[in-house]
Formats: C-alpha cells, sequence, structure tokens
C-alpha cells in the first residue's frame, strides 16, 4: 500500500515538472490526457495539460527509438530548402484548436550538406518537444497530426506523414 | 537502379554524382539509369520491394540488373544511404566493379 501511495506521488511529481516547464503553473495543473503512436522510427506521445482555470496547452513529444536521430526544424519551410528535408508539422482539431504556433524546446542548429551547399535547420539529436496553447471548442475526441522525418549521419528514416493520435478529452 | 527521393539529401548528393566528370562517362557507358521516386515512402513501394529491402538499404538505394532482368547487386547493406560523404570516386569504383566491362 505504501509502497502505491509512493508511485502515485512520483507520477503526479513527474507530471508537475512537465507542466511547469512551459510555464502554467505547477499548482494550477487540474488534469491531463495524454497517447503515444510510433511511426518512423519515432515515439510520438501528445499530452493536453488544463489548468484549474482552464488554459490549456499540448505538449508533442517526437522521440526517437534509437540514439543519433533528429528530427527537422519547425523553421524548416513546407516545402524544404531546395526540396530537401522533412518539415515537422503539428496540428490539432477536435474538441481542442491550437492557439498560436508550436514551439520547440530545443534549439534550431544548420546542418551543412557540403556535398549540396545547404544547411538544414535540424534539432539536436534525441527528443524534441513542441508545445503549443489549446482552448477548447467542444467534447469528444482531440486529434494531433504529426508530420516528421528522422535522420542521422548515416540514414533517413520513412518520413512520416499526418500520422493521428487521438486523445479522449471528455 | 536508382531508387531515391527528392527529400532526401543523400539521394541528391547521389544524383549530383552522378552527373559528376568522373562518373557520368562510366554510367552512359555501360549501364541504363533508371529512377525510382519512392515519394514520402508512398510512391512505386512495390517496384523497389521487388529489389532491394528498404528497411535495411534506406535511400538512395542502388540495384544492378542484368540485361536479362536478373539482380546482379543492391545495396541493401544501406552503403549508399549515407551518400552525402562519399566522393565520386567511390561511386565511380562501385559501377566499375559491377560493370559488365568489368568481368571480360
Amino acid at each position: 500500500m505504501i509502497k502505491r501511495l509512493a508511485l502515485a506521488l512520483m507520477t503526479a511529481a513527474t507530471l508537475l515538472v512537465v507542466t511547469s516547464a512551459d510555464g502554467m503553473d505547477a499548482t494550477t495543473a487540474a488534469s491531463s490526457i495524454t497517447s503515444s503512436a510510433t511511426a518512423g522510427g519515432a515515439v510520438v506521445t501528445a499530452t493536453i495539460v488544463t489548468g484549474a482555470s482552464g488554459e490549456a496547452v499540448l505538449h508533442i513529444t517526437i522521440a526517437p527509438l534509437d540514439p543519433g536521430y533528429h528530427i527537422y526544424s519547425l523553421a524548416l519551410p513546407p516545402n524544404g530548402v531546395n526540396g530537401l528535408g522533412v518539415p515537422t508539422r503539428a496540428l490539432v482539431k477536435g474538441a481542442f484548436t491550437a492557439v498560436g504556433r508550436p514551439v520547440a524546446d530545443a534549439p534550431t542548429q544548420y546542418l551543412r550538406i557540403a556535398a549540396l551547399d545547404v544547411a538544414l535547420p535540424v534539432y539536436p539529436d534525441g527528443p524534441v518537444t513542441l508545445t503549443v496553447r489549446v482552448t477548447r471548442r467542444g467534447s469528444g475526441l482531440t486529434d494531433v497530426i504529426a508530420s516528421y522525418g528522422l535522420c542521422s549521419d548515416a540514414r533517413c528514416m520513412m518520413p512520416v506523414d499526418g500520422l493521428k493520435i487521438s486523445l479522449n478529452s471528455d | 537502379m536508382d531508387i531515391g527521393a527528392n527529400w532526401c539529401p543523400d539521394c541528391v548528393a547521389l544524383d549530383a554524382m552522378f552527373h559528376s566528370a568522373e562518373v557520368e562517362p562510366l554510367l552512359t557507358k555501360d549501364y541504363v539509369a533508371v529512377t525510382v521516386d519512392v515519394g514520402n515512402w508512398n510512391l512505386n513501394l512495390d517496384v523497389a520491394a521487388r529489389y532491394v529491402n528498404l528497411q535495411t538499404s534506406g535511400i538512395p538505394a542502388l540495384v544492378v540488373l542484368a540485361p536479362n532482368g536478373k539482380v546482379v547487386t543492391t545495396t541493401n547493406d544501406g552503403s549508399f544511404s549515407n551518400a552525402r560523404t562519399m566522393t565520386p570516386s567511390d561511386v565511380a569504383s562501385f559501377l566499375g566493379q559491377w560493370a559488365p566491362s568489368s568481368s571480360g
């Protein structure tokens, strides 16, 4: 019983750390819903955290399954740089909709490909979390649609175009 | 057969080397080059799957076919998936190794 209580407290503490990282006061976090899916060599986890006063944020974490892989930056244009690269994008629709544009918790850096004389905006290797404020428009499911592509120094994984992650926000 | 996609930096780098002074003569002399575009892994996958294992080859992947359609070699080991780090000499070496004229 004590072990179960301790585990529950640890889980709650983890949630508070996550919610405080994006600016929402941890003490006001009232609830969260989360779901995940795997595609293109990464696990994508979507979490909506709703505060006590109704404000909400959506976190989308794209975590490569293997070390050494990065995704492209949100700064990559829709058609890439000279057509190169796979844009990272996240859309939200359903019960919650986005307010503003997502921001990443990692800095954009430029991967220079000398052979092509281009520099592609990417994030450092490893997981990246995109955060966007959302607002409730109704009830039922919220769909998070994620697009991205993983690459390492040696190879690129299958691009993911429109991976749907459904969150039940009721 | 050059299997790749336009968004893929290594594929575009390989294509540039195919048109280099060191590689293009070898390519035109001994090969008929065919490009297979797999898009965002949503185009021509059935064609690619007949010749390579994309999960291990990555892209770009190369397949050398004999005139009778028999597979001579493939880059299922992923040896061209980091083409951006290769040189025209590397590509020329591969083409020379598998060219019909190299066997006699």
